[in-house]
């Protein structure tokens, strides 16, 4: 576990990082890159890599070659204690269908050590906020695309961890929700690490995001926040 | 659409709508491509290898595939192709019925439903286009073990089989082969959504059929046509049909002599009756054809107006938990809604309460328990919802699927722990293995497989002979007729293989190919 003051400081580290498609194709090779806090995208056409870069850091893909390490832990040492630091919110966002909206954030909740009074509490609290209260007790399977992705947004944000690792968390939101969300994205994690595929880069780069853009098995810095 | 509307709405000519056979081509199409790059293809064809090689033993060898009254038959190369046909057709009728479906299931699994419902064929022609690629799908498949079965022969008897014992063969084998086709596309048509349902009516179909054959005179899998070439000199009226001990050596000489002009009037009526089958399933395919899409499509809300300002937030500092807390977490997911699962808990605990000396009436009700969790869906993450699991460190204990199954089996446990404390200890120790095999099993088919119907429809079908059957003690895994060495072996075994299996999954679950041949690609790769 990282103490309180190097959550707020702790730097996600690539170093000479090699990724590989499944199919074995290179995606990203010998890669070296610091992440520090506050919202980072990453962009780039589709199929160059962007979820796969994610679910590598996430420890859902494996690496071909180099270390991933956040402050002190590197994932490849301590599986656990690295996920512990992390949120990530996969692409479309998956639910368990035959539970109520209240249940699925409760769930991730209750996992990373919650009270059920507490869980109970801060995930009515994160419904209200992503604007799902009245469909709370419905279950998520007849969700909307959208309502989905909101669910994943309070489903990530309602976890207060250094690593928040978000794939295309905007996709289907409508207009006024997906400015919501950004807000509160930002607001949320000007001291954490936030790194989000997207392929709406002016609405984050309008924010003050950083970016990185994925080119030809490169991590290449395009513009960097003015800070 | 006419081609001035086409032009008028700037649509290219060759992009017009399909018409209906046009459409039907594309579906047999997509099938037979999909089920042509199933990666276990590989697998599936190395298995059948060697049922071919089992199916033809040796005269020496101490078993056989048939015994008229306890004897062993000594057939010609065609006799043995004919028999082993039969046995085959007994096999793999149910694997048959399991596997090809219309489609409905695999389509839900893969989220696929809606578009495939969308598509402007209608849903009896889907479902008839199904049948027809699985149809070809099964000629490629009778083909192919029509040649390893000749080789497997020829090898034992120096002599290639008749051109008359292939025709019987092919007589014998395709029937069934086809009567299965219709009746898996009803089963996926109108029980997909409940795997349980759907494997418990497969097995049912399948001992209807078999009842009816030995019984009633309506055989589908050409077992008459043993009868009628009955020997002469064995006067018992019982044959036993399968893989059955047998002494080496001896046994009565038997063959084939003729092959009947009702056999083939028989088998040609089956033939017809599949074909009907298949196309009154494919007309009433198109009734309740909303039910299970209408469902995911889902409700509507009103919406929440979206919040002017951002508000203050409460936010959780994940701290370590303890495994109990994890387990209980897990737990409470599972039985969230689920009635039957706590009734099947609740009858298992009473039962083992009031019988605890009764080891299998507490076990057979216990063991319901993870069938359940598993049939409403909880074990099947697939995709997307299982990389959230993955990356859960409550759940790395010591990974997922480990830790899943070690939850599931102690639900189980606790629901005949009288039964468990009263038993010997041997035997309660074999009962906790025998529960921890049975839960990694489902674990890994339904979790890590992601193939719920293959893990779901072996374990009911184990859970019925350990429950309801005779089964010899050395096969008795659970150990509910007692202890048993070989048995315990066996299942310790199995539990040991499973575990790595499960363990291996988690760990590398993303560092395996995803298919059969990017790993031989990247295997020469490397060794280039």
């Amino acid at each position: 576990m990282l103490t309180q003051q190097e959550v707020s400081s702790a730097a996600l580290n690539l170093e000479g990082l090699s990724v590989s498609a499944p199919d074995g194709r290179a995606l990203i090779s010998s890669a070296n890159m610091s992440f520090h806090p506050g919202v980072t995208a990453l962009t780039g056409p589709n199929g160059c890599g962007k979820s796969t870069l994610l679910r590598s850091i996430a420890m859902l893909h494996p690496v071909a070659g180099g270390t991933i390490s956040l402050g002190r832990l590197q994932g490849s040492r301590d599986r656990s204690g690295f996920l512990s630091q992390l949120v990530f919110m996969p692409q479309n966002f998956p639910v368990y269908p035959t539970m109520t909206a209240q249940e699925f954030l409760e769930y991730p909740l209750r996992l990373r050590g919650a009270a059920t009074a507490q869980a109970r509490a801060i995930a009515a609290e994160w419904l209200q906020t992503v604007g799902l209260q009245s469909a709370a007790k419905a279950l998520c399977g007849t969700y909307s695309q959208g309502m989905r992705q909101r669910l994943g947004l309070a489903c990530a944000l309602q976890l207060d961890v250094p690593l928040y690792l978000l794939d295309e968390p905007f996709a289907g939101v409508d207009a006024e929700w997906r400015e919501v969300m950004l807000n509160l994205l930002f607001r949320l994690c000007a001291d954490r690490i936030a790194l989000i595929s997207t392929h709406h880069v002016d609405e984050v780069l309008g924010r003050g995001a950083n970016h990185i853009q994925l080119s030809q098995g490169q991590l290449v810095m395009a513009c960097p926040a003015m800070r | 659409m006419s081609s001035h509307a086409l032009k008028q709405f700037n649509i290219p000519e060759g992009t017009r709508p399909a018409g209906n056979f046009r459409a039907a081509c594309a579906v047999v199409w997509a099938e037979l491509i999909l089920n042509r790059r199933d990666t276990n293809l590989p697998v599936i064809l190395a298995i059948l290898a060697g049922l071919c090689l089992l199916l033809t033993p040796a005269e020496s060898a101490p078993y056989a595939i048939l015994t008229f009254g306890g004897l062993k038959p000594l057939m010609s190369a065609g006799t043995r192709l004919i028999t082993a046909g039969i046995v085959l057709d007994l096999l793999l009728f149910p694997f048959l019925l399991l596997r090809l479906g219309a489609g409905y299931a695999r389509d839900r699994q893969l989220g696929m439903a809606a578009f495939v419902s969308s598509c402007p064929l209608d849903r009896s022609r889907m479902v008839a286009a199904r049948i027809l690629a699985n149809t070809i799908l099964v000629f490629g498949f009778y083909a192919v073990l029509l040649v390893l079965l000749s080789c497997a022969v020829a090898s034992r008897e120096k002599q290639v089989p008749a051109a008359w014992a292939i025709a019987a063969f092919l007589l014998v084998t395709i029937p069934s082969a086809f009567l299965s086709l219709p009746l898996g596309a009803a089963l996926d048509r109108w029980l997909g959504g409940n795997r349980l349902l759907h494997a418990a009516a497969a097995f049912a179909v399948y001992l209807l059929l078999l009842t009816s054959a030995l019984f009633a005179g309506a055989d589908a899998f050409g077992l008459l046509l043993l009868k009628e070439n009955w020997p002469p000199s064995v006067s018992s009226t019982s044959f036993s049909i399968g893989l059955v001990s047998a002494p080496r050596g001896g046994g009565i000489s038997w063959n084939i002599e003729t092959i009947p002009r009702a056999f083939i009037y028989r088998q040609g009526f089956l033939i017809f009756a599949a074909i009907l089958a298949a196309a009154a399933v494919s007309w009433l395919a198109r009734f309740n054809a909303t039910g299970k899409d209408a469902r995911i499509q889902g409700a509507e809300y009103s919406p929440d107006s979206a919040p002017s300002a951002t508000r203050d937030v409460v936010r959780l500092r994940p701290r370590k938990i303890a495994y109990v807390q994890g387990a209980w977490a897990m737990a409470r997911r599972w039985f969230t809604r689920s009635a039957w699962s706590w009734m099947a808990a609740a009858v298992a605990l009473v039962l083992s309460a009031i019988y605890p000396h009764a080891l299998r009436i507490g076990a057979v009700a216990a063991l319901l328990i993870p069938l359940l969790i598993a049939n409403r869906g909880h074990l099947t993450a697939g995709g997307a919802l299982r990389d959230l699991e993955l990356s859960s460190a409550a759940l790395w204990r010591p990974t997922p699927a480990l830790f899943t199954s070690i939850v599931l089996a102690s639900i189980t446990a606790l629901a005949v722990l009288p039964v468990l404390l009263t038993a010997p200890i041997f035997v309660s120790l074999q009962l906790l293995l025998g529960i921890f095999t049975a839960c990694l099993w489902l674990t890994w088919t339904c979790a890590q497989l992601n193939r719920p119907l293959l893990g779901i429809s072996t374990y009911a079908l184990v859970w019925y002979l350990e429950g309801f059957s005779d089964l010899p003690p050395g096969l008795d895994l659970m150990g509910l007729r007692g202890s048993n060495g070989l048995a315990f072996g066996i299942t310790a075994a199995a539990c040991l293989v499973l575990a790595i299996a499960c363990f291996r999954g988690d760990q590398v679950t993303s560092q395996r190919s995803r298919s059969f041949g990017s790993a031989l690609k990247q295997f020469l790769r490397r060794a280039g």
